[in-house]
């Protein structure tokens, strides 16, 4: 049984802007930009490269502050966050799933993904345990004691899914998620992030610019030179 | 440094070993000489039959200690030449590996490392400046690092000072150990131009003496190494910070507790300070003993003490080169991963 609030904002940004100050020449990588992203949606950030897709991530991650207006993260302003907040929302309440699958090569996959566990503060077994069933869920239980370097693009890619949910994050960032996957594994790992939108009651935030991937979101908001063009 | 170490505990020990295996009750020297290994000291032979009538004393032995050059066919080295009584209870080499004690004036007994070292062996001649001696005796004990001792008779010694009648030292042994403390009362109040030390006291004189020449020679050297061995560590884990930037990047990201990245770093630094320590144990005990080969006046102790002093500098250089490097994470970022 799920308790939260149907229509809880995971995500709200209110005129938000970042600015890049370098060598006294400043660059604006967003622009007023709103949206939202409430539980059970899947949002898909659409746009081409060096459009501020991965600011707006990173941002919403609380990697980086907002150089004007507000990112609500979990109804509270990323600048009201403390590091260590951040740091355990991160672990908590955030999962990522990264365009290069980004598992760490010199540990097997159950310490990928047990390490995330770790984070949020579970103890090894229940950590060990948790591995186990979500790899047992992919169909790729057979992978828990390989290195990333063994794996196959497909496998990788399930095994960073794994990682990202594995805390059951109330909001998933995934970054370019299908760029390198052949379609089909791409569009399955697209699948497997919407049902856990739909089945867990949880947010997706796909930045992309893979237009295969409109049918299955919820919502879309397309950007270019740091600005929202429709939402 | 665990070679420095083993060679310091060597030298600190070797060095005295003659003075602390002959074992005498009271040591007698010259006003203001407290030691016999850097110091010099003259007491008047005629002073023996006195220190002999003293209530207690058991036995009197006169050593004459002087620096000569040994040669073979040409000089090759300076030695410490001991000249002893044979007919008395001390003062000659502590313990014989082969030959004899009892020499005659144109005898000479070498310590076994020196003649080792220069290959001679019982039998051998040797030139004592203009004087030819036969090695009567090798002897164990008698080896001070940058010096070895030689011992010939007292009466040889003196014609090689050149001056008869001086002593430098006398060795006291008391008839009982219950009258030391009343046979040094007794000369100190009849003699008023020599030090009178109870065998402790000049056995510390002698080791303080022989660690203030020794130990800051050691210690710049061990502080050299340590330092090039931090620096050496910090560039190992600073190049490995660099190659695992994007890893690091990515458990930032993943939310790592803020003391997780230090941890792996500190971690790395353990692993290699301790597989190098490993290492090192393994080769220590071959290379002293090819050193000790190759140089037999090199002598080294070592102990579990040495080891466990060494672990706790490799962990406090481990610890310092960490808290180098854990700066570099500091500039990970991570949105670099979403780059």
């Amino acid at each position: 049984m799920i308790n939260h609030n149907l229509k809880e904002n995971l995500i709200e940004l209110i005129n938000v802007s970042k600015i890049y100050a370098n060598n006294g020449h400043e660059t604006c990588a967003v622009k007023d930009v709103n949206f939202e992203l409430k539980r059970g949606e899947v949002t898909l950030l659409l746009g081409p490269s060096g459009s501020g897709k991965t600011t707006l991530l990173t941002l919403i991650a609380g990697l980086i502050q907002p150089s004007s207006g507000n990112a609500y993260l979990f109804s509270k302003d990323v600048k009201d966050y403390s590091r260590k907040a951040l740091q355990m929302t991160r672990a908590k309440k955030i999962g990522f799933v990264f365009q290069t699958f980004l598992l760490l090569e010199h540990l097997p996959v159950k310490e990928n993904i047990s390490m995330v566990l770790r984070f949020a503060g579970k103890n090894r077994r229940k950590a060990s345990e948790t591995v186990l069933n979500l790899l047992n869920k992919l169909k790729i239980e057979y992978v828990l004691n390989k290195f990333p370097s063994q794996l196959s693009q497909g496998e990788k890619q399930r095994a960073a899914i794994a990682r990202a949910i594995a805390n059951e994050p109330d909001l998933i960032l995934a970054d370019e998620p299908t760029a390198n996957l052949e379609s089909k594994q791409g569009l399955e790992v697209i699948k497997l992030l919407c049902s856990y939108a739909k089945e867990s009651n949880k947010g997706v935030l796909i930045a992309s610019h893979d237009l295969r991937i409109i049918d299955y979101a919820d919502n879309i908001i397309r950007i270019e030179d740091g600005m929202i063009l429709k939402n | 440094m665990l070679f420095l170490f083993a060679a310091y505990k060597g030298v600190s020990v070797g060095s005295v070993e003659y003075i602390n295996k002959n074992n005498p009750d009271i040591w007698i020297l010259q006003r203001n000489a407290w030691n016999i290994l850097r110091g010099t000291s003259m007491l008047p032979l005629k002073q023996m039959n006195e220190l002999k009538m003293i209530e207690g004393v058991g036995s009197v032995s006169p050593v004459l200690l002087i620096l000569s050059t040994v040669k073979k066919e040409k000089p090759i080295a300076t030695v410490y030449l001991a000249g002893f009584d044979p007919k008395c209870e001390l003062g000659g080499p502590p313990e014989i590996t082969e030959g004899t004690i009892k020499i005659n004036d144109n005898e000479i007994i070498l310590d076994e490392s020196f003649a080792k070292k220069f290959g001679y062996k019982v039998g051998s001649k040797i030139y004592l400046q203009q004087d030819t001696l036969s090695v009567a005796g090798i002897s164990t004990g008698t080896n001070a690092l940058v010096i070895q001792y030689a011992f010939v008779t007292l009466a040889r010694a003196e014609m090689l000072l050149g001056v008869p009648g001086i002593v430098t030292c006398y060795l006291i042994k008391a008839k009982d150990k219950r009258f030391v403390q009343n046979i040094q009362d007794s000369i100190k109040s009849k003699f008023n131009d020599v030090e009178v030390y109870d065998h402790e006291t000049f056995l510390k004189n002698n080791i303080k003496e022989m660690e203030t020449g020794f130990l800051p020679f050691i210690f710049t050297i061990a502080v050299m190494g340590i330092v090039v061995l931090t620096t050496i560590l910090s560039l190992i884990l600073s190049i490995n910070i660099l190659e695992q930037r994007k890893d690091l990047a990515v458990i930032k990201t993943l939310g790592a507790p803020k003391t997780f990245l230090p941890g792996i770093v500190i971690k790395q630094a353990m692993a290699i300070s301790f597989a190098g320590s490993i290492v090192a144990l393994i080769l220590f005990f071959p290379l002293t003993y090819l050193i000790e080969k190759v140089s037999p006046e090199i002598k080294t102790i070592s102990s579990l003490y040495q080891v466990i002093s060494i672990l706790a500098v490799v962990i406090a250089v481990s610890l310092i080169s960490s808290v180098v490097s854990i700066r570099r994470l500091r500039k990970i970022y991570p949105m670099e991963v979403f780059k």
